[in-house]
């Protein structure tokens, strides 16, 4: 089989792209306006949804935050790399890593009802944690931020092929339509785009790999060609996959998931009896995404598709290539850019409101606890604008966000044990806590730039592991977690305890 | 077969798809209002979930059966869009649950 299928590049002008950026963002935004009109009331709504997001919208929008640019596209990057151990080692560990919170969810949620980010659990298990929290805090901002960058060059990446779009415009334009829509309605807002971005996610790309299935030459073709050139690509058994990404993307997929704010914050903001379901159904119906997308790296394999000459030496451009060289309809072509377009919407203001939720919780309320709730609630969108201002610099000016992007890392996957020990363990102690994430950073990052990153993940998690342990061990405290159970919601304000009471809302049963 | 409409699979899947995305609206649309109406309900019960762990090993299972089989023949490859067609179903009955569950009476009432 050979390339006799691909054809000139569709005609789409740059400005069709545009439009089609700020259609999807319009279409959302009215349904954020509704939102925001009916539900969003106060500091607390935009936050964290008054704990009150349901099975439905919690499987739905979870689905979609955890859709990455990454998942639609890297899908079928590392499926035309590594044929199908590709699509395995990038699937499997995907979905688990979104169940894998459900212990840490289930549990957290149990201890400390009332909590909203990482950061305020550490400072409450460990008395002030004033080493501790800024780490913390660090990691969580910069987790949210290397999130709207990356996806904003998804955002890029896929107008830019298919439309002829300069990147920078693309990557504003997309920034700007999300931070409207997100600075109405918080996590509300968040949660029902989210929604529809998972209806995005899974109906179009189904339509979209059938026709690209007949515009390649079918199905069986494709295969053929595939199964011709050998090197197990239609094996799941490729041990260079599991080499080559497929461990470290595993262990970085589940360092996202248990120490990353914005499922924490889901976590936080579920109805309580919908925790553990919701997590295990999102994470269970996520499969089919990348599944279905990694067919187009087959086709891309099926049809020789050239890394250097087609793609510009960038795997990650197979799908879009493909969509936009195979003569396909108008309609499915604009279908493919919606779908990365929510992928990467969706992702950026959950994002934002994980920055927002760690600034007035970490933040702004200790700096300023009598603040009214009036005030809080315009303070909490202040942060959205920032990290997109942050975010916009990073992109326009070219700065390689590599630092970001390790820093990000190495503070993630250093606090992951430490966390989950403070979680579970009641002898663990702040200068554990501390040290363990000290230790693993000075030790693990050296290995990582000389050694590679599986071992430099080997050593992170090894010196993230014994330091807090020892540490702990000796200094023998206990911890009483029932004094989490007694924390009080930060977003509470003397003015909405006076209307909760004026109200007469009966407390909700702990 | 017209180049607008790709193919007579193209259109099944683009029908089946719809069909699913009109129950997906309408069920959200619902699950949207009864969240407003049940606004100021306090949030009762536990929990108690059970099946975590299993439903976890079937998830990874499947999924890893599914990527597998499509080494196993061309046919198999249109799993993938089954499943996410499947996996529109399926949070569409997430969504179905919601709204009856917030249509139903409070316990706390």
């Amino acid at each position: 089989m050979n390339a006799t299928f691909l054809t000139e590049r569709t005609q789409l002008s740059p400005a069709q792209g545009i439009a089609t950026e700020i259609l999807l963002g319009v279409a959302l935004l009215a349904l954020v306006y509704y939102i925001k009109t009916r539900l969003v009331r106060s500091a607390r709504d935009f936050v964290i949804a008054d704990r009150k997001i349901g099975f439905g919208f919690g499987v739905a929008g979870m689905i979609s935050i955890w859709t990455w640019a990454m998942a639609v596209m890297m899908s079928a990057a590392q499926t035309y790399t590594y044929g199908l151990s590709g699509l395995f080692w990038f699937t499997v560990p995907n979905g688990l890593a979104v169940i894998a919170v459900i212990p840490f969810a289930r549990k957290i949620r149990g201890l400390m009802p009332e909590g909203y980010t990482i950061p305020e659990f550490v400072r409450e298990r460990f008395s002030g944690g004033r080493l501790a929290v800024p780490v913390v805090v660090l990691g969580a901002l910069f987790g949210s931020l290397i999130e709207i960058i990356i996806n904003l060059k998804g955002t890029a990446l896929v107008t830019s092929h298919v439309f002829g779009v300069d990147p920078n415009v693309a990557a504003i334009v997309g920034l700007a339509v999300v931070l409207g829509y997100s600075t109405l309605g918080g996590l509300w807002a968040s949660v029902s785009t989210s929604t529809v971005a998972t209806l995005l996610h899974t109906v179009p790309p189904a339509v979209i790999v059938v026709a690209v299935l007949h515009q390649a030459g079918g199905a069986g073709p494709i295969w053929q060609s595939v199964a011709g050139q050998g090197h197990d690509l239609l094996s799941v058994f490729r041990v260079d996959a599991a080499n080559g990404f497929g461990i470290t993307l595993a262990l970085g997929l589940l360092t996202a998931t248990i120490a990353g704010q914005e499922y924490w914050q889901l976590a936080w903001s579920l109805k309580k009896k919908e925790v553990s379901r919701t997590f295990l159904w999102a994470g269970a119906w996520f499969y089919p995404i990348p599944i279905c997308i990694g067919v187009l790296g087959l086709v891309g394999l099926g049809l020789h598709v050239d890394l250097k000459t087609q793609l510009g030496g960038d795997a990650a451009a197979v799908g879009p290539y493909l969509i936009s060289h195979l003569g396909l309809p108008t309609w499915i072509v604009l279908a493919y850019v919606v779908v990365v377009l929510s992928a990467c919407y969706s992702v950026i203001d959950s994002a934002f409101t994980a920055i927002s939720s760690v600034f007035v919780v970490d933040i702004i309320k200790p700096l300023a606890p009598s603040i009214s709730d009036r005030a809080l609630f315009v303070a909490a969108k202040l942060p959205m604008v920032l990290a997109a201002v942050v975010a916009a610099a990073v992109v326009l000016t070219g700065v390689d966000f590599v630092t970001i992007v390790l820093t990000s890392y190495a503070i993630r996957t250093a606090i992951l044990v430490p966390l989950i020990l403070a979680l579970f363990w009641r002898r663990m102690t702040g200068a554990g806590f501390v040290w363990g994430t000290v230790a693993a950073i000075a030790i693990g990052m050296p290995v990582r730039s000389s050694f590679g990153e599986l071992w430099g993940s080997v050593a992170i998690l090894a010196a993230s592991s014994l330091v807090p342990v020892a540490l702990s061990l000796v200094a023998s405290e206990s911890y009483d977690y029932g004094r989490l159970a007694r924390i009080k919601d930060a977003t509470a304000s003397s003015d909405t305890v006076t209307n909760a009471i004026a109200s007469s809302v009966p407390a909700a049963p702990v | 077969m017209s180049s607008t409409i790709v193919s007579t699979g193209t259109v099944l899947t683009l029908v089946i798809g719809l069909g699913i995305a009109v129950a997906y609206l309408h069920f959200m649309w619902r699950a949207l209002r009864g969240a407003i109406r049940t606004r100021d309900q306090p949030d009762g019960g536990r929990d108690r979930y059970a099946r975590s762990f299993l439903g976890a090993i079937i998830a990874v299972v499947g999924s890893s059966a599914a990527v597998t089989a499509y080494g196993w023949g061309p046919a198999l490859l249109y799993i993938g869009p089954a499943l996410a067609l499947l996996s529109a179903a399926a949070v569409t009955l997430c969504l179905r649950e919601e709204a009856k569950s917030s249509a139903a009476p409070s316990v706390a009432e």
